[in-house]
């Protein structure tokens, strides 16, 4: 990024940032929101999970709790994808690509960049955003001074992928409280004993009686954050976003977005990423496990730390927002 | 556009079919808070004594803050029962509504990114609603609030469905 110096821009009161604004790129407009503070230089632009999630909400309805942690220290700025939450625009459900949403993600860096000239640029992405986030990398090297992979989800297409990460995810789990006397540990334990490794394939008694375990596992273990129904009112009343369309449009665009032949796994090509990266995940998220972070740090020889946030889920920051934001701290003091 | 051709000219040469029996007034509320204001004519098409068919033309603004300011005229029919000094009526209305966005808004084309003046976009709109009203003593003849839903297409936009309440007067 250029080092200017950051500008106080409409919207601001001095260094704290509550702004909104759209982005017209390929017949869409996208809406934008940013909140924080401008001082450190830093910002972080949020990659949400979907695709079909409206990034604007997730702030909105609690998900992305940063108003006390991460806003206080960087201003962190979320979008709409074309198709999701308030996005607009001319164009049509067949539009919708992968390749598209890269294209929009560029667009909105752009934009951050000439609007408030940021010293350091990083991507957060969290669950299918971090397919998105790392994809641009890969396809922008030098765009983005960092990398904030939350739940990472870089494996983008069948389940199948899943299958000997959430395998393993299962087994420590389950050894871990073996002593509890839980008769689930002890068969999940014993389940593992049993396939000492899984393949990749969706069709086989093996991955199904898995996936019994891990629903159990998280009904027994993981937290799922409820709604902040009253931040969302307070969003629509307030009233720069319109609750109507961002949480009652239907889902059009995920059976388009799909990856491209050969790339539904990045974890052959991260070793290319030349940024420092944070990879959080949640102790007991079944979804994207931290075996999967581990192969992520892996990949990335040496440019990533790995935090496990102690019994979180899928969205850890929820779980644990001071843990998350340490995480994001120590990779903003890399940079 | 061709439907905002047709919308106008329908509202031009309504004035030529009679003189207005309803002249009205109103604070447009967008989801109620969003602020705003109509103004409405309405011509008879049938009438008994109690009841009447009217045809109404109907312009209305209000500011979504941060979202858009939007501009709406639509035409439709009314149907309005009196019973006594009390008025109740549903109508149906179809017209254009046209946005500008009320926040900065950056165009990018390939590398270039610029700042447009003014930038927005255009539906076509459906509207349902009811009325309640009372006659009132005065120069004023009714009182009216209006309940009404907005549909814009095409929808993939979003469910483009905008709640929203009236209330004014007739003249």
């Amino acid at each position: 990024m250029r080092p200017v110096a950051l500008a106080v821009l409409a919207g601001c009161t001095g260094d704290v940032v509550h702004d909104h604004f759209n982005v017209v790129t390929d017949r869409a407009v996208l809406p934008v929101e940013a909140h924080g503070t401008l001082a450190s230089g830093t910002l972080v632009l949020v990659e949400s999970g979907g695709p079909s999630g409206p990034g604007i909400a997730e702030r909105a309805v609690g998900l992305h709790p940063f108003r006390d942690t991460l806003e206080q220290d960087y201003v962190i700025a979320w979008y709409d994808r074309r198709g999701t939450g308030n996005a607009r625009g001319s164009y049509s459900e067949s539009d919708q690509s992968m390749g598209q949403l890269i294209g929009d993600l560029d667009a909105v860096l752009r934009v951050l960049d000439e609007r408030y000239t940021p010293d350091r640029l990083v991507l957060m992405g969290h669950s299918f955003g971090t397919y998105t986030s790392a994809l641009y990398q890969l396809d922008h090297p030098g765009r983005v001074d960092g990398w904030v992979a939350a739940a990472p989800a870089i494996l983008h297409g069948p389940d199948d992928l899943y299958v000997p990460v959430r395998r393993d995810f299962a087994c420590r789990v389950a050894s871990d409280r073996l002593a509890d006397g839980d008769a689930l540990w002890s068969d999940i334990d014993a389940f593992c004993a049993a396939h000492p490794s899984l393949p990749p394939v969706w069709d086989t008694p093996e991955r199904e009686e898995l996936w019994g375990y891990l629903n159990a596992i998280e009904d027994r273990l993981e937290p799922w954050p409820a709604l902040d129904v009253g931040g969302l009112l307070g969003a629509v009343v307030g009233s720069h976003y319109d609750l109507i369309d961002a949480q009652m449009r239907a889902n059009r665009i995920s059976s388009h977005i799909v990856a491209e032949p050969g790339r539904e796994d990045l974890l052959p090509e991260l070793g290319a990423l030349d940024v420092p990266a944070a990879i959080v995940t949640g102790e007991v998220d079944g979804t994207t496990p931290t075996e999967l972070g581990a192969q992520i740090v892996a990949a990335m020889a040496g440019r990533a730390v790995a935090t496990e946030v102690e019994g979180g889920g899928h969205y850890m920051m929820v779980d644990d927002p001071e843990a998350f934001r340490a995480a994001v701290d120590a990779l903003v003091d890399r940079l | 556009m061709a439907h905002r051709a047709a919308l106008a000219a329908m509202l031009a040469a309504a004035p030529a079919w009679a003189a207005p029996v309803d002249r009205a007034i109103a604070y447009h509320g967008d989801f109620i808070v969003h602020p705003g204001a109509s103004g409405r004519l309405g011509w008879s098409l049938a009438a008994s004594e109690r009841t009447a068919l009217v045809l109404e033309t109907q312009a209305d603004v209000f500011w979504h803050p941060r979202d858009r300011y939007a501009f709406t005229q639509r035409v439709g029919p009314c149907v309005r029962w009196r019973p006594g000094a009390a008025q109740l009526g549903a109508f149906l209305h179809a017209g254009v509504q046209e946005g500008v966005w009320a926040s900065p808004t950056y165009r990018v084309d390939g590398d270039t990114v610029r700042r447009p003046g003014i930038a927005g976009d255009a539906w076509l709109v459906g509207v349902a609603g009811v009325e309640v009203g009372h006659a009132l003593r005065g120069a004023l003849e009714t009182w009216l609030i209006r309940p009404q839903v907005a549909v814009r297409f095409p929808t993939f936009y979003g469910t483009s469905t905008d709640l929203g309440l009236e209330l004014g007067v007739t003249l």
